[in-house]
């Protein structure tokens, strides 16, 4: 394995878990907010 | 002549009229009671009451009923006026008179809601409101007339200021009477007997008063559909019956609804004729006149589907140039790049994953910014809620009505605020229906699938000299969306959702320029959400898309042979005989599978592995015109494949977070797996037609 194999997988490994990261962020931030439409605005309101 | 017959002492008087009128205002300043007051059609959703002091120590209540345009009630809050006047509503008593709150620059629209009122026989007094808005546009109003035309008497008042309201109290004390002019407007003769008989049927089955005998044959014989549903309040016989009227009045031809609004509508016109200035009823204004046009039956829709496709051809063609600079901006900086890391994985990564996958969607910046500039100014000028009007008439045949298309208007932006703007409707199978096809309406992550297939395989031809193909073929995207949409909503009203449709009126905004600030600020907001989605969620699948594409490695092989071998590659093989049918190879495949959670990923995927298999120069479009299938020695792309990529792009839901808000709108994973699946399968059976079609016809 040359130096840019090793590189180039890290970078692979660590857009993988911020891609991870990101959606469950998202999902647990979605629990917070009405419509799931944004980051969560705190509006639990129903329709 | 005014009064018929005297009144007893009035307790109890109802504060009724249309949104905006000032109606809670006017109740603030007869009672005393301090509420607040909005601008938003409805401000006054509960029934409210207060005391009006009287002159000679008489109290009498005053109940402000929630605003409303007809009292054919079409949700909760017009069903409670309704309820409360015609005496239906518990522990309500029926009000021993009403004040109906009109909105003198407005009269006509106004008098619609009056003249349903005077025919419930009520005793009845009219407060003129806003009379300093209406002398300031111009309007004269001969007070005397209007009420001698309406048949109760007519108190000019201006809320805000207190004047008129000693006036009111005044008219309440002496005892308002039913009007005598009621029943005034006339029906066609057919029109008119089915309404006497099922009025007199209902009286004699049901023991109704007249009034509400006369009032639920309106609603029946106007309903859109048959009174079985909701109405089993009503005998059988009378439901049978009223099928037969129904069946009896659509073989004439006659609207059922229409026909009892254009009646009232008609002899309104002749009491604004008699009681105000010429310019009042003529409408004359510059914004009735564009309005004339752009509601037309006929005209406002022929002008709606211009506007949309003028709109989608300057997306096209304007955008082409800045486009073209964004990829050779990118072709620059995929050079340099190249020339300043050696060759390797990390120089492949790079060019190959990074700057070839962000790039291919980053060069559609300029078309999402256009898009959002037009939808900006049509919403902004007050053309959208026109739109919704004239578009009534259509939704209206599939089992919806126009506030339905505003949701779905919003859906070419994007589906996630199209279905929380469904909230507005009141019917809960309306507004479901409404939230199960919005995702059909092509959104702005549809705009770069559809922007590369058609700037790649169709031909730049100009028809007729002004219309350019690409443009004609980007219009019938959006539209076949819209009669996919429109074809499901009605399959969906027809079986699973049956119900009732209900009236639409929707009060249309003030034409206004729209401001040059907003719109910029909406596009600004919007390409900054694209360009960050792309720098970040389209970044991070580019980088291990590439990974996929790459690993595991082949030694000895061409790039085609390589990236079949990779995942990726083993993965779109695996798909591929589901596929194949549908005109779409391996690569495709993987496309398809990489988007699934978001449509724009499907340009990126072909960016980065159309990159990794043709090393030669030249952009991606390149590379796909110039792939060939090994197995068949034939294009994998050709005009065909790419109509149909593009019509699975319009009915297919590849987007999770439509699925998501979806769920929480209709707080179940049943309606959004539903809606997965019949998208999908509608996708793949469309784009299986179109493809066998085409090979038919011999493309």
């Amino acid at each position: 394995m040359d130096w840019q194999q090793i590189a180039s997988l890290c970078i692979v490994a660590l857009s993988a878990a911020l891609l991870v990261r990101s959606s469950l962020v998202k999902k647990k931030k979605r629990g917070s907010s009405a419509c799931g439409s944004c980051d969560g605005c705190g509006n639990k309101e129903r329709p | 002549m005014m009064r018929t017959m005297p009144t007893p002492a009035i307790t109890t008087v109802a504060l009724v009229g249309n949104p905006n009128c000032g109606k809670t205002t006017l109740f603030n300043a007869l009672t005393g009671l301090r509420q607040k007051v909005g601008n938003y059609p409805g401000v006054t959703v509960e029934k409210k009451e207060g005391i009006v002091s009287s002159v000679n120590g008489r109290d009498i209540t005053l109940l402000d009923l929630p605003g409303t345009y007809s009292l054919i009630a079409s949700s909760p809050d017009e069903q409670v006026v309704a309820d409360v006047l015609l005496g239906s509503l518990k522990n309500t008593p029926v009000p021993d008179a009403v004040i109906c709150v009109v909105d003198a620059s407005n009269l006509e629209r106004n008098l619609y809601l009056v003249s349903q009122i005077i025919d419930h026989g009520l005793p009845t007094i009219v407060a003129l409101n806003m009379m300093d808005v209406a002398e300031q546009s111009g309007v004269r109003i001969d007070v005397r007339h209007l009420s001698d035309a309406l048949g109760v008497p007519v108190i000019p008042t201006v809320a805000k200021k207190n004047k008129g309201t000693d006036d009111l109290r005044a008219a309440l004390l002496a005892g308002p009477a039913p009007s005598s002019r009621a029943m005034q407007w006339t029906l066609p003769e057919t029109v008119q007997r089915e309404l006497d008989e099922l009025s007199g049927m209902l009286s004699a089955a049901h023991k109704y008063r007249s009034v509400v005998a006369h009032h639920t044959a309106l609603l029946l014989l106007s309903s859109p559909a048959a009174p079985d549903e909701g109405r089993t309040d009503i005998s059988p016989e009378i439901r049978a019956h009223v099928r037969q009227d129904h069946e009896k009045l659509d073989f004439l031809g006659i609207d059922r609804y229409s026909v009892f609004i254009e009646a009232r509508y008609k002899w309104i016109k002749q009491v604004c004729a008699y009681a105000s200035s010429p310019s009042l009823s003529t409408g004359a204004s510059l914004s009735d006149r564009v309005d004339a046009v752009l509601t037309h039956k006929f005209w406002g829709v022929l002008i709606f589907f211009a506007l949309m496709s003028v709109m989608f051809q300057m997306i096209f063609s304007w955008a082409e140039l800045p486009m073209d600079l964004i990829g050779h901006g990118f072709d620059a900086v995929s050079a340099r790049v190249g020339s300043v890391i050696p060759p390797g994985d990390v120089h492949d990564l790079i060019v190959n994953g990074v700057i070839s996958g962000v790039g291919a969607v980053v060069m559609f910046l300029p078309q999402i910014l256009l898009l959002f500039f037009f939808l900006s100014i049509l919403e902004d000028s007050g053309y959208m809620s026109r739109a919704a009007y004239v578009m009534d008439r259509i939704m209206s045949s599939v089992g919806l009505h126009g506030k339905s298309f505003i949701p779905m208007l919003s859906s070419f932006a994007c589906a996630i605020p199209g279905i929380m703007a469904t909230r507005t409707i009141e019917h809960p199978k309306d507004r479901l229906v409404t939230i199960l096809v919005s995702p059909l309406m092509s959104c702005s992550a549809r705009l770069p699938v559809y922007a590369l297939m058609i700037a790649a395989f169709i031909p730049q031809y100009t028809l007729l000299g002004v219309v350019s193909l690409p443009g004609v073929v980007l219009i019938s995207l959006y539209a076949l969306g819209l009669v996919a949409a429109l074809a499901m909503a009605w399959t969906l009203k027809k079986t699973f959702l049956k119900g009732t449709s209900l009236p639409f009126l929707m009060e249309l905004p003030p034409y206004k320029m729209p401001s040059l600030k907003s719109t910029a600020i909406h596009m600004w907001e919007r390409g900054f959400i694209f360009l960050k989605k792309a720098g970040t969620i389209i970044l991070g699948i580019s980088i291990v898309l590439w990974f996929l594409a790459t690993y595991p490695k082949t030694e000895n092989a061409t790039p085609s042979e390589r990236l079949a071998q990779s995942f990726v590659g083993r993965a779109g093989k695996f798909i591929e005989p589901a596929i194949k049918p549908l005109g779409f190879d391996w690569k495709i495949g993987i496309g398809l599978l990489s988007s699934l959670l978001q449509r724009e990923v499907f340009v990126s995927t072909m960016g980065t592995i159309y990159n990794i298999q043709d090393d030669s120069a030249g952009s991606m479009r390149e590379a796909m015109q110039r792939d060939v299938n090994p197995d068949t020695g034939k294009p994998v792309f050709t005009a065909l494949t790419a109509i149909c990529i593009m019509v699975y792009y319009v009915l297919a839901m590849q987007c999770l977070s439509t699925l998501v808000v979806v769920r929480r709108e209709t707080n179940s994973w049943k309606w959004p797996a539903f809606q997965f699946f019949y998208m999908s399968a509608l996708a793949y059976a469309v784009t299986f037609g179109v493809y066998r079609a085409g090979l038919m016809l011999g493309y």
